[in-house]
């Protein structure tokens, strides 16, 4: 079960950074070890049938404003750090989405809340969280997702 | 297609933008394009200004998408507005509901071409 939620979160992951910021997978091989996050957006959903879940989507610094940038067609000095923060929670916003039905199929109905900006290192983690990192061209961002409740 | 007045509904500033930047660099002719960042304020525009579609998302504050849409197909006056629900929403009850109420459905992430074709197929 755990490998098809991790496939899930994987494909959310690539496709919502792939097809709205326009940011793609980084395949080269590098010595140096990939950026710490530093960032990040936390959702927290609940449906009946399957309980409370927190989803955690976090960047690296210099992923962000260039995300951001690919989102809204602008140069990268012309977004302010609200406009970053916001293109984050709405990536966070659509993995989760996308990522729900692999946790309850499609007949569950999930309330969804709005994403909220954390400092990843301020999440606590669980043992059993499925967790996805994915190296991009810029940086590495990085899909946490636990049972909660 | 001459003119049309679009309302785009959600709770994020950028996804606004993108829908935005799409209509305008698509082949659609624009009178205004007015935005809200919740089903409430969605509200307040749509009785005070006539808009030929609503672009919809599901999960906002204050009032959801879908609470919006079921308040305007039960208002005579807003009832017939084409509405486009753009959203990673992924129950079947919930998109079964949104066809109940003559809302067309876009799945986020979206290409552009799909929001400028649902938008023609709605205006057509």
């Amino acid at each position: 079960m755990n490998d098809e939620r991790h496939a899930a979160l994987r494909k959310s992951l690539v496709a919502a950074f792939e097809e709205m910021a326009f940011t793609f997978m980084d395949w080269e091989e590098s010595p140096s070890p990939p950026p710490a996050t530093s960032i990040g957006a936390v959702v927290s959903c609940s449906s009946s049938c399957d309980g409370k879940w927190r989803f955690l989507l976090a960047v690296s610094p210099k992923l962000l404003p260039t995300v951001a940038a690919n989102m809204l067609g602008l140069p990268d000095d012309h977004l302010s750090s609200d406009d970053q923060e916001d293109a984050l929670k709405e990536l966070a916003n659509v993995v989760c989405g996308n990522f729900l039905p692999a946790i309850a199929g499609r007949a569950a109905i999930w309330d969804v809340g709005a994403p909220t900006i954390v400092n990843p290192a301020s999440v606590e983690r669980t043992d059993d969280e499925i967790h996805v990192t994915l190296k991009l061209e810029g940086g590495v961002a990085e899909a946490h997702v636990s049972r909660i409740g | 297609m001459p003119g049309v007045k679009i309302l785009i509904v959600d709770d994020s500033s950028v996804m606004r933008r993108m829908v935005k930047r799409t209509i305008e660099m698509g082949q659609i002719e624009t009178d205004r394009i007015l935005e809200a960042g919740d089903g409430n304020a969605a509200l307040v525009i749509l009785r005070s200004e006539p808009v030929d579609i609503a672009l919809l998302d599901v999960n906002m504050p204050i009032m959801s998408g879908l609470e919006l849409l079921e308040t305007m197909r039960a208002d005579e006056t807003l009832k017939a507005i084409p509405v486009i629900i753009i959203s990673t929403e992924g129950s079947d009850t919930r998109r079964a509901r949104f066809a109940e109420l003559d809302a067309s459905f876009i799945h986020k992430p979206f290409t552009p071409e799909e929001i400028v074709n649902a938008i023609q197929k709605r205006l057509a």
